[in-house]
């Protein structure tokens, strides 16, 4: 993997995936790192910090006898998260034109 | 590192760290290995990493929040003009306090010395041995009372002092604010 994440965008990655579907720590890491090649310990804070920004919200759900913590993106998630894709067009437009080559 | 050295580890790094603070992480860390299904013994770290890197993190984000909680509590205190202006504006109050206990530590010498007086003169001027001692007596009295009034003044003394340090720090804070 050539480029490197960086916060703002692994932060709208994280709202993505999560308004696409509830999910919890392991599997939310799992995505992720399919695309993009974070740190196993990145997220946790990732999480946490967006969940005391009222951006997150967890709740439990019992699986196999024990509960497991499911992440579930609030209504102040999915704003921030339409200013991030709005943000992230302007980017990416912005980097095509300079790079050049085929149109995407 | 197995499981369960990794949760002792990362407890222990982040004792530093407010309990309901440790314990989230603790238990977003114990569910993520027990999603992961791995073997009891298994070695975690190609998993989750260290216990550093993990600690790092959550460090980090746990000392900025202090920083910044710290900081706000702590700008109000470096007010000196609101400070010099208290302090003016108190004058009189300084005043008075300082003449009430100047008054007390005052007395209380004045009781001790006049005690102290006592005592020889007991001796030397009143006839009778009984009578002598009864004066004796009072005398010592009277330089206890006087030294405990010199004691207590020198308290109270010191009591203002830290009382006007305080209320100084935190007013002028507020007059910044105000500002």
């Amino acid at each position: 993997m050539l480029y490197a994440l960086t916060a703002p965008l692994l932060d709208a990655c994280v709202l993505g995936v999560l308004a696409q579907g509830d999910s919890y720590g392991y599997a939310l890491t799992q995505q992720v790192r399919t695309v993009v090649d974070i740190s196993e310990s990145t997220l946790y804070p990732v999480l946490r910090r967006m969940q005391k920004a009222g951006q997150l919200e967890t709740y439990d759900r019992p699986y196999q006898g024990r509960n497991r913590r499911y992440y579930r993106i609030s209504p102040a998630g999915r704003a921030a998260l339409e200013l991030y894709r709005d943000a992230w067009r302007s980017y990416r437009a912005g980097i095509d034109e300079l790079l050049g080559g085929e149109e995407a | 590192m197995t499981q369960a050295q990794f949760l002792r580890a990362l407890k222990h790094k982040l004792r530093g760290v407010p309990a309901s603070e440790r314990e989230e992480a603790l238990r977003y860390y114990r569910e993520y290995l027990q999603d992961a299904a791995l073997e009891p013994k298994a070695d975690v770290t190609p998993l989750v990493g260290t216990p550093q890197e993990c600690a790092r993190g959550i460090l980090a984000d746990s000392l900025i929040r202090q920083e910044r909680g710290a900081q706000k509590a702590a700008e109000p205190a470096r007010s000196d003009g609101g400070r010099v202006m208290l302090g003016v504006l108190m004058l009189p109050v300084w005043l008075i306090a300082f003449a009430v206990l100047l008054s007390l530590g005052v007395s209380g010498a004045g009781l001790a010395l006049g005690g102290a007086a006592a005592l020889p003169a007991a001796f030397l001027m009143v006839g009778e041995l009984g009578q002598a001692l009864v004066v004796a007596g009072y005398g010592l009295l009277l330089i206890s009372v006087g030294v405990l009034l010199i004691i207590g003044t020198a308290a109270l003394w010191r009591l203002c002092v830290r009382g006007a340090a305080a209320l100084l720090r935190r007013k002028g804070a507020k007059h910044e604010e105000e500002h």
